[in-house]
């Protein structure tokens, strides 16, 4: 695993002592400069939740093992093997034994109970440990239907790697996607969506049409995406809660590539007429659009900056497909890639710090990222097909599909700095993944 | 994206969709209904922890071999609340707090200590141990001028924030005799260095400072728990830096590497953990 255990040796060690002198009443603090560290992933120790019957204990077993997984797959925990704690049985209300939890060297601990109401609802109650120290860091309780455990587990890992990494989880969120089926001459494209760690996958269209480029609302549970048919190429709005779904209307030519703006209030898209594609921004309140790109080559996949005053998209004008931005009502176009390769579907990150792409070159196929002013590219995948990349809410993680040369499409996962590069965990051909924003 | 819309792609799709029936109004809802439920979330606890009761095994302080004047207080354990189990719940999840520890006030107890610390004492050791251990090479480096502008700072030990931003200027002065020898530096330094995980991916964790101070007994474990000096307490990311921090100091334990004879030296430790050093690059 490219995370591994990457030992930082950066730098040349300094080390320098301050000194004390005088008549103080007591000598000042010598200092010490720590400057080196090892780059790990931290070792947690997630024993089951604890509950009073069977039920309660049965579900406080899969919450630890759901919060384990969305630890581990952030690529910044390791884990323990339950098989070596020491300390069994713990009690929430108990003080645990740290000595036992030293000794298989778990740095946090993570200990919870199950509790089913008398009303009915489940109660969750955790606390994390700092082994070492021997304090809580961290203490919280959710109650929600026991149905709703899942949920409740992944807003549990939000808050251990909120508090350890400093950094907004992930976890509560779910992935819209393409599912694929059939064979490739004849490809079955269904509207998909699962938790983020694959658990929970339902299909929302029947697969009579092609869907593509589903993407999500940053603001709520509601989906933007095209559907191809005989005779029409349309894009959608699906509101996933109510299952509502309706056309944003009827366009001269093709209509593809829509995304919502950051206050969901607009949807910029394509629209292919006359061998010709240029940007529209549409208000979803009036129903109004714009076309805020002239340009006679194609301009395309639009993607709105988190404050919503620009667009980043690509175009093929000058000879190849790269990068641009512009203002969202289409002034001040401005390139931002100027390398060797195409560069298509760009994607601002929710922070804004960052746009990632898919790049071709050399005949391979990369997941990118660069500052939002086009510098400091960086490459972070390499296959034979990789494309799509959507963010997680937190902007630290990207999802996207990989096709290899000998079959289907998967979706994979690599962590922005370019580590933790996986498969996602729903291993049935998939792709275009979209993230949601964290659930509410 | 691109590659699906080329033309030759669409109609492929016109092909293969000639079987379509489905209108837009009648549209097919498969797999299981998906709701979306809200999932209170309810605050019990931050910080130290009333409600918990200690382990039926407390763990012995390794404190216990050896104690020294400042230990002579009941060592520093959590509180022995039997309370009932449910705390108060907040009704919203507030902000993470700083959550100040209201620990061993070693000041105090100290005072309570008679004789513990005469004032002169630290001098007098320390300048009979310059004698007997003559470094020619930190005494070559001796720079009193910098010495001497430190004189006034670091007594009231509450300098954290200052100190930082001073920091990689301020204290390039190795070994002066009063101070820890650089092989003792060194062994400190890089025990620690072997032990602190940084949060290098977070954003900003580069940038990140945090600063502990430690006492330690005579036999070199801790007298007291680990304390922060200065920071951003209320900075998501900092809070993270610094229980990382505070767990590699707290693994470091006991400090048992350092000659017993000089403990005058190094009773009282600050380790400045510099993230951007550590994290340079990545």
């Amino acid at each position: 695993m490219r995370l591994g255990f990457l030992i930082a040796a950066l730098g040349a060690m300094t080390i320098s002592v301050a000194v004390a002198v005088g008549g103080a009443a007591r000598a000042a603090p010598v200092e010490v400069d720590v400057n080196q560290g090892v780059v790990a992933p931290l070792p947690i120790a997630v024993p089951a939740f604890t509950g009073a019957d069977p039920r309660a204990s049965g579900i406080g077993g899969d919450i630890a093992q759901v919060v384990s997984g969305d630890l581990e797959r952030s690529g910044f925990f390791r884990p323990l093997d339950p098989n070596g704690f020491v300390e069994r049985n713990l009690d929430i209300n108990v003080q645990p034994r740290f000595q036992d939890w030293r000794v298989i060297n778990a740095q946090a601990l993570v200990n919870g109970a199950a509790t089913i109401e008398p009303d009915g609802r489940l109660r969750v109650d955790f606390r994390v440990w700092d082994v070492f120290n021997e304090q809580q860091i961290l203490g919280v309780q959710f109650v929600s239907t026991p149905e709703n455990w899942r949920r409740v587990a992944h807003k549990i890992s939000d808050a251990v790697y909120q508090r350890l990494t400093g950094e907004t989880g992930y976890f509560d969120t779910r992935i819209v996607f393409v599912a694929e089926s059939g064979p490739k001459t004849n490809r079955i494209k269904r509207l998909a969506i699962m938790d983020q760690d694959g658990a929970n996958p339902s299909y929302l269209t029947d697969g009579s049409y092609l869907v593509m480029t589903p993407r999500f609302s940053t603001t709520d549970q509601e989906i933007t995406y095209m559907a191809l048919r005989a005779d029409s190429a349309r894009i959608y709005l699906f509101n996933i809660e109510t299952g509502r779904q309706e056309t944003l209307g009827q366009f001269p030519g093709i209509v593809f590539a829509p995304r919502f703006s950051p206050d969901g209030g607009k949807v910029a898209f394509s629209v292919e007429r006359n061998g010709n594609t240029d940007i529209y921004v549409m208000d979803l309140r009036t129903r109004t659009s714009q076309r805020i790109t002239s340009d006679p080559a194609i301009d395309t996949s639009p993607s709105f900056s988190p404050d919503g005053g620009k667009i980043v998209f690509n175009s093929d004008r000058s000879g190849t497909a790269q990068i641009y931005v512009m203002n969202v009502d289409g002034s001040g176009v401005r390139r931002l890639t100027f390398a060797n390769g195409r560069y298509t579907t760009p994607v601002w990150a929710p922070k804004g710090d960052y746009i990632a792409f898919t790049k071709q070159t050399g005949g391979q196929f990369h997941i990118g990222v660069m500052r939002a002013d086009g510098s400091d590219e960086r490459i972070l995948t390499t296959s034979y097909l990789d494309e799509g990349p959507t963010w997680a809410p937190n902007g630290r993680v990207i999802m996207f599909s990989r096709e290899t040369r000998q079959g289907g499409s998967r979706l994979w996962s690599v962590d922005v700095s370019g580590r933790n590069l996986r498969p996602a965990p729903y291993t049935s051909p998939a792709s275009d993944p979209a993230w949601s924003p964290l659930l509410k | 994206m691109d590659r699906e819309l080329r033309p030759a792609l669409i109609g492929s799709a016109a092909l293969h969709l000639s079987i379509l029936v489905a209108g837009l109004i009648a549209w097919p809802h498969f797999g299981r209904p998906l709701t979306a439920t809200t999932v209170p979330v309810k605050l019990v606890a931050r910080g130290p922890t009333p409600d918990v009761r200690p382990a039926a095994q407390a763990p012995e302080p390794a404190e216990a071999q050896a104690p020294e004047p400042v230990e002579a207080a009941p060592p520093p354990e959590p509180e022995p609340a039997p309370a009932p189990p449910q705390p108060a719940p907040v009704p919203k999840p507030t902000p993470p707090k700083p959550a100040p520890e209201p620990k061993l006030d070693l000041d105090a107890l100290a005072k309570k200590v008679p004789k513990a610390k005469p004032k002169p004492q630290p001098k007098l050791d320390l300048d009979a141990l310059a004698r007997q251990k003559p470094d020619p090479k930190a005494q070559a480096r001796l720079d009193l001028d910098a010495l001497a502008s430190r004189l006034p700072r670091p007594a009231s030990g509450r300098r954290g924030e200052t100190r930082a931003e001073q920091a990689p200027q301020s204290r390039d002065a190795v070994g002066a005799a009063q101070g820890l020898t650089a092989d003792e530096a060194s062994l400190l330094a890089s025990k620690l260095n072997r032990l602190w995980n940084p949060n290098c991916a977070a954003e900003g964790a580069s940038g990140v400072q945090v600063r502990v101070n430690i006492r330690l007994t005579q036999t070199g474990a801790l007298a007291a728990s680990p304390r922060l000096i200065g920071g951003q307490p209320g900075d998501p990311v900092w809070q993270a830096a610094a229980q990382r921090a505070l767990t590699a100091v707290a693994r470091g334990a006991p400090y048992d590497e350092l000659p017993p004879d000089r403990y005058q030296v190094w009773k009282d430790i600050n380790f400045n953990f510099n993230g951007r050093q550590a994290c340079g690059g990545r």
